[in-house]
């Protein structure tokens, strides 16, 4: 079992099997040893934390990628922006906890759930108009309206095909 | 109390790679949402590369090598975009001699090889154009009788692609049954992946098979003939998946038109096809086990018995094998956002309409249902060029020769790029075209202008500089590819092969061929 300490100061016990799904863990695990020492996550509060590892007991022991099938997907990657049932539930946050959940896990290094979360918000942008985009995330428009009309025109291409 | 975690409070890093996950056209939109956004696009290569590689209508085919930084892609990208637009045009370096060819002989440069048929000589052959060091070459030279090992076989057209290492020859042995044969280009016998030596046609008629095409795309080939008999005659189009069986349920057929040459198809990516014949109409050849789905028909105000469709070069196998080492990215042009040229070869008033095949894709439910009118897919998806004398094409790019002066021998060469990116790319040479135009278009044979038609599909164009060739020279035949261009021509009996490199970090280079 590890202790994680989360930066509101409370303790979670998780399996070694769960936890090491988050790369950064797994490796330090790997430097320090067998410890019952707590690893203190400062940037992680427990709220987010909860959400982490109910993310990572759900898919216990599916295969970690690897490093090697990262690079080549990289750019071939299909842009879809599938994402599974279970992880659509729960990823279904408001925008705060998404927000988190995607620091959290480009902190932890659990590279499948920074994919659900940034996946998630793409799908929210997807199809919209900036004047959308800006309401949805709520976005002050700091162009002059010239350089609004001269960016518009650069991308219109874009819009009729 | 902590801040409230937004969206623009998420690192760069983490905000280029969420728009990595969506379509170009909403990357596009994210820039113009607010000052972050845009500075993340423009720092993120990666973003830019997406955008880069639709708006110039590419496909990422094979992406082996990821040492090659993302940037470096991307420059490259737009650099090869921008060589279009500044090729160098005056005379080659080098020329290696050879013996004339017949003036009948058919003649096409396709994946970086010169292949040709003589039709009369029962001669083909095959060799690469002036190939790199790193390319796998076939060079072989048929001499008659055998073309195929049937003896005495009368041939009605070779096809061949060297991407897939396949030669398919159409021939009659005895009375009027046609064969298709299969072969290896680099070698005897059958095509290793063929699903067998012969292709058959399903009906064994007994009228007489006149003006035939062969043509073949990925797995697909397809015949296309006229068939006599006394009393009538009608066109057939066969196709087969000749990977997969050597026979075919796969036909189209129809009565013929009053046009001379065969009937007019060509493949649009790999399960699409469109047959030029009344009108523009649009099977699916999805499912080969049955005749080809009809899916639509454009109505087209010039008589199809007048259209021919230039050849569309598919550069995937050549590149697979030429640039392997040397390129990290392999793209090929999307099929469907890239361009089909037709014709028409009327006494001196040569027309070529260039149509954008998005308009073979974006079809909506009812498209089967009713012919589409002219007025509704061709004026914003097409443009009517006037008088090219020689026109070529390659996914978004199309040249063309002009002619200037009275004898003939003078002419222009210009580019005209329909990519969306064109003019970013054309870092501001050459014109930028987005007004309509208007043409006289041509009825019959002889020229007779009819109606006039205008149409407005954009593009950049630019004008190379003028080229004269000698007393008795001859410009025969002109094609791209994705980084060359190929020019035939022929003085004095001999048959000269001018290849120019786009990318001008390499020489230009001539070859002659015989």
């Amino acid at each position: 079992m590890v202790h994680l300490v989360t930066s509101d100061n409370v303790e979670f016990v998780v399996d070694k099997e769960v936890v090491e799904r988050s790369v950064l863990i797994k490796n330090m695990l790997e430097d320090v040893g067998e410890t019952d020492q707590s690893i203190p996550l400062a940037n992680v509060s427990s709220a987010v934390l909860r959400k982490v590892i109910e993310y990572c007991e759900h898919h216990r022991g599916e295969p970690l990628p690897s490093a090697d099938a990262d690079q080549n997907q990289d750019e071939t990657r299909k842009r879809t922006t599938d994402i599974s049932e279970w992880d659509q539930k729960f990823i279904t946050v408001d925008q705060e906890m998404l927000f988190e959940i995607i620091l959290a896990a480009n902190y932890l290094d659990i590279k499948s759930l920074l994919d659900v979360g940034c996946k998630t918000v793409a799908n929210m942008i997807k199809g919209k108009t900036p004047d959308e985009i800006r309401r949805l995330f709520n976005i002050v428009n700091d162009f002059t309206p010239e350089e609004e009309a001269q960016i518009k025109k650069e991308n219109e291409w874009a819009e009729d095909r | 109390m902590k801040p409230q975690t937004g969206f623009l409070s998420l690192a760069e890093e983490l905000l280029s790679y969420i728009l990595s996950f969506l379509p170009h056209r909403d990357i596009l939109r994210c820039t113009s949402v607010c000052r972050t956004l845009r500075q993340t696009y423009l720092s993120s290569s990666e973003l830019q590369y997406i955008v880069e590689i639709n708006g110039q209508q590419l496909l990422v085919i094979s992406n082996p090598d990821n040492s090659i930084p993302i940037s470096k892609r991307l420059q490259r990208l737009r650099d090869e975009a921008h060589a279009w637009f500044k090729v160098d045009t005056r005379p080659f370096l080098k020329m290696v001699p050879v013996t004339r060819t017949a003036l009948l002989r058919e003649i096409i440069v396709a994946g970086g090889y010169f292949c040709s048929w003589d039709r009369l000589g029962d001669t083909a052959m095959i060799f690469p154009v002036h190939p790199k060091p790193s390319q796998q070459s076939i060079r072989r030279n048929w001499l008659p009788g055998t073309l195929c090992s049937v003896p005495h076989s009368r041939k009605f057209d070779v096809f061949m692609d060297p991407a897939q290492n396949l030669i398919a020859v159409a021939y009659a042995a005895d009375h009027n049954t046609v064969y298709i044969n299969l072969g290896a280009l680099d070698g005897d016998g059958v095509h290793p992946e063929a699903a067998g030596e012969t292709l058959f046609l399903s009906d064994d008629s007994r009228s007489v098979t006149r003006k035939t095409r062969l043509k073949g795309f990925g797995r697909h080939i397809a015949l296309s003939r006229r068939l006599n008999d006394e009393n009538n005659s009608v066109w057939q189009l066969h196709i087969w998946d000749w990977k997969y069986s050597t026979t075919s349920s796969s036909i189209l057929s129809g009565a013929v038109l009053d046009r001379p040459g065969p009937i007019e198809f060509c493949f649009l990516g790999n399960n699409r096809l469109l047959v030029i014949a009344d009108n523009l109409n649009l099977y699916s050849i999805e499912n080969m086990s049955q005749t080809p789905e009809f899916l639509a028909c454009f109505l087209i105000p010039i008589p199809s018995m007048l259209l021919q469709c230039l050849p569309m070069i598919d550069d995937i196998g050549y590149d697979s094998q030429l640039h392997m080492q040397a390129q990290a990215t392999m793209c090929t042009s999307d099929p469907t956002h890239r361009l089909i040229c037709l014709i028409t070869r009327c006494a001196r008033d040569n027309l070529a309409l260039i149509i954008s095949t998005r308009i073979f894709f974006d079809l909506d439910e009812m498209a089967a249902a009713m012919p589409i009118p002219w007025e509704h897919w061709g004026p914003s998806n097409t443009r009517i060029l006037q008088r090219p004398s020689h026109s070529t094409i390659n996914g978004n790019r199309v040249l063309q020769t002009l002619h200037v002066g009275a004898h003939n021998r003078q002419f222009i060469l210009q580019l005209l790029d329909f990519s969306p990116l064109a003019a970013t790319n054309a870092r501001g040479l050459g014109r930028v075209v987005k007004e309509p135009s208007t043409t006289c278009i041509i009825v019959d044979r002889i020229g007779t202008r009819g109606e006039s038609l205008t149409t407005s599909l954009p593009y950049v164009q630019v004008a190379f500089s003028h080229r004269k060739f000698g007393a008795h020279a001859l410009l025969r035949d002109i094609w791209i590819d994705k980084d060359r261009i190929y020019m035939l021509s022929r003085s004095r009996s001999i048959d000269r092969l001018e290849v120019i490199d786009v990318r001008s970090d390499l020489p230009s280079d001539v070859v002659s061929t015989g």
